[in-house]
């Protein structure tokens, strides 16, 4: 039984078939080369909400922010939900160099809290990074909690150089290419800030975070934040990539408890691409009604040239 | 005669409001940017008699403002003077500035104005 085909049902058929030919496999003798080409139209952004007293908001909605993407505003959202905690990405930088050798014992203290606290979070998505001689190195990554972590942080000693931000964008690498790529990706940095022997600027540790989405919480070891060059560099890794920046007097368990309060209250967007400009989009959210809202995330992205 | 007063005035509040009420206009935000903060004396007959720019150094909020017949572009007095970015911003022009009440603030925030263009 044959089906009959309407004179108007020719067009979309033989739209059909002519795709079906411009796809089809290379004949023989044309080299072997297949170039796919995707295109990017959507935005996704990752970013923390706290109130006037810096606690998470957890009740945010979508009519409660703008995103001002390269000057434009931005309302119209394609998705708005709150961050799936189970499938966030942790990474934890020791700074165990001479510099922070009396806060040494502290530091590795709050580490193991910090890692024992964070409930929720599969034992796969945790990782701790520091430093061997100058190189960057992984201390422990998916078996990281509290009684295996436990047993080999305190091979760590506080001594030698201080390759800090060669260990951010080693860790930042890892992280971008571990695990989930659209889970939220965040690298606690317990540090003075100071670095002795890096190949990477502070400008490349920037970069990197930028360009693999991912938030640098920094938790600053100096004994005073006051005209330490460190604390500044601190300050602006996290305020860059749209983490959180504690200084000194601040107490450790409160910090700790208030990261993963955030941690726990991070929301993700995805609106339109405004323009396709290639090069570097600066991102800023700001409130649509009530001003004493603030806002965290990453400064911007980078479009490419030519998206393939 | 003070009832007469009395009826003056309970008669010409309404049209008081009124004429308050046609002055304000409405519009939407549709770009932003930070720049460099004007001088107390410039605004946007300075800017239109091309006036040279005092730049302090400070970074100062700036807006696109479409309005229902004309586009301003406006800017802060201040780095934190920010607009919330709602859908509809209520605004009212005075002495070469825009007056627009933020919130629950009792007082409007002045803003100068830079350019204005008419909406196509």
């Amino acid at each position: 039984m044959s089906i009959p085909v309407g004179r108007r049902h020719y067009w979309p058929l033989s739209s059909l078939l002519l795709f079906c030919v411009g796809t089809s496999p290379t004949v023989a003798g044309d080299p072997a080369k297949l170039i796919y080409r995707s295109n990017v139209t959507e935005v996704r952004l990752n970013f923390s909400a706290a109130d006037q007293n810096n606690h998470g908001v957890a009740t945010l909605q979508a009519s409660d922010f703008a995103v001002v993407d390269s000057d434009v505003v931005v309302r119209n959202f394609q998705s708005f939900t709150r961050s799936d905690w189970t499938k966030l990405e942790i990474a934890i930088l020791i700074d165990a160099s001479e510099s922070v050798t009396p806060r040494f014992s502290q530091e590795m203290a709050d580490i193991l809290h910090l890692v024992s606290s964070a409930e929720g979070v599969p034992p796969e998505n945790l990782s701790i990074f520091s430093f061997e001689g100058s190189r960057p190195a992984l201390l422990c990554a998916g078996d990281c909690r509290a009684s295996q972590a436990a047993g080999r942080l305190p091979e760590v000693r506080a001594h030698g150089l201080t390759p800090l931000f060669d260990t951010i964008v080693f860790a930042e690498d890892y992280l971008a290419h571990h695990g989930d790529a659209r889970a939220e990706k965040t690298l606690i940095v317990f540090s003075d800030g100071v670095d002795s022997v890096s190949q990477d600027s502070l400008g490349d540790a920037l970069d990197a975070s930028v360009r693999s989405e991912v938030q640098l919480d920094c938790i600053d070891l100096n004994k005073s934040a006051y005209g330490s060059q460190g604390a500044a560099i601190l300050r602006n890794l996290a305020s860059a990539t749209g983490g959180r920046y504690f200084s000194p007097p601040e107490g450790t368990t409160g910090v700790l408890n208030a990261l993963l309060e955030e941690l726990r209250a991070n929301y993700i967007v995805t609106y339109r691409l405004p323009s396709r400009a290639p090069g570097f989009h600066a991102v800023r959210i700001l409130p649509t009604h009530n001003l004493k809202l603030q806002f965290r995330s990453r400064i911007g992205y980078y479009y490419p040239n030519q998206v393939q | 005669m003070k009832r007469a007063l009395f009826c003056i005035v309970v008669f010409a509040f309404p049209v008081f409001l009124s004429a308050q009420d046609h002055s304000s206009q409405q519009g939407t935000i549709i770009r932003m940017r930070m720049t460099d903060c004007m001088g107390p004396q410039h605004g946007f007959m300075a800017a239109m008699s091309g006036a040279s720019k005092v730049e302090s150094g400070a970074l100062c909020p700036e807006y696109v403002l479409a309005g229902e017949k004309v586009v301003y572009i406006i800017s802060g007095k201040t780095s934190d003077q920010l607009i919330p970015l709602a859908e509809i911003t209520r605004f009212r022009l005075q002495k070469n500035e825009m007056l627009i009440r933020i919130d629950d603030a009792s007082k409007e925030s002045h803003f100068h104005i830079k350019a204005m263009v008419l909406r196509p």
